[in-house]
């Protein structure tokens, strides 16, 4: 596994493009259409999807007995860092679209990624002492008590 | 799809509640997931699993048992031992988690 391979290619092109035309767009901010900030909005959605399949490939490569990289682990992770970076940044003005009345395309999408992204930069600093919330503390005894009767099943 | 080896099939079952989650995963984490269970199998506290406990001390108690396992950047599955078996009971993405704690 290398970082030369498609996902981390596009991973990282589509994270450069992200965070460049947002810099330019922010500076011509005023003289922006909102449809620029629709393209920098699905430059934003491409980016997650492919530094997620980054993720994927490289895991995929462990899972199959490769040796660990933790220069190919620091990139995934600064790809997260970035892109979490990038889009704080571009918040505000978004934020200005909508209430001048735009409505942005995929902007539902968009908010579903700063979601993922800012839980999975949070399990990345998690520590290892948690505690287990109340709804899965839940599941686990309706878990514990399906094992005893007998009603789990095999692992898939 | 080939099965897990017969010794992680014997020591790992799943809830009704995991299998209703997985099988609304996408195809790709379906298969990272199968991909990440043999390294489990292996060597569960591999660094790429980013294991670690999660304690039940609400009610005084404090009853261990239960650990988040991390099958890819987005995904964690959790599972509690008993009688030396795991017993997986949640699988879903570090937001829908976030939801449960607040966060």
């Amino acid at each position: 596994m290398t970082t030369g391979n498609l996902a981390f290619r596009n991973a990282r092109q589509y994270m450069k493009s992200y965070s460049e035309e947002s810099d330019v767009i922010q500076r011509h901010n005023e003289a922006m259409d909102c449809r620029n900030w629709e393209d920098v909005i699905h430059m934003a959605i491409d980016a997650f999807e492919w530094t997620l399949r980054a993720d994927q490939s490289y895991r995929v490569s462990i899972y199959q007995g490769e040796e660990e990289d933790i220069a190919i682990e620091r990139e995934i992770e600064g790809l997260f860092y970035r892109w979490m970076e990038v889009s704080a940044r571009l918040e505000p003005h978004i934020q200005r679209q909508i209430e001048g009345g735009f409505k942005l395309d995929r902007l539902a999408e968009y908010r579903r990624c700063v979601t993922e992204i800012v839980a999975i930069v949070k399990s990345l600093r998690e520590g290892d002492d948690q505690t287990l919330p109340d709804v899965l503390i839940q599941y686990r005894d309706a878990a514990i008590q399906e094992f005893h009767n007998g009603e789990t099943t095999e692992f898939f | 799809m080939a099965k897990l080896p017969s010794s992680f099939r014997e020591t790992n079952r799943t809830s009704r509640n995991f299998r209703d989650q997985y099988a609304k995963l996408p195809e790709q984490v379906r298969r990272a997931v199968r991909d990440s269970a043999k390294l489990f199998h292996k060597n569960p506290a591999h660094r790429s699993l980013r294991r670690h406990a999660l304690t039940d001390n609400k009610r005084g108690q404090h009853q261990g048992g239960s650990f988040s396992v991390t099958p890819t950047a987005q995904y964690r599955a959790i599972y509690v031992v008993v009688d030396g078996i795991n017993v997986w009971y949640w699988i879903g993405t570090h937001a829908e988690y976030d939801t449960f704690t607040g966060g």
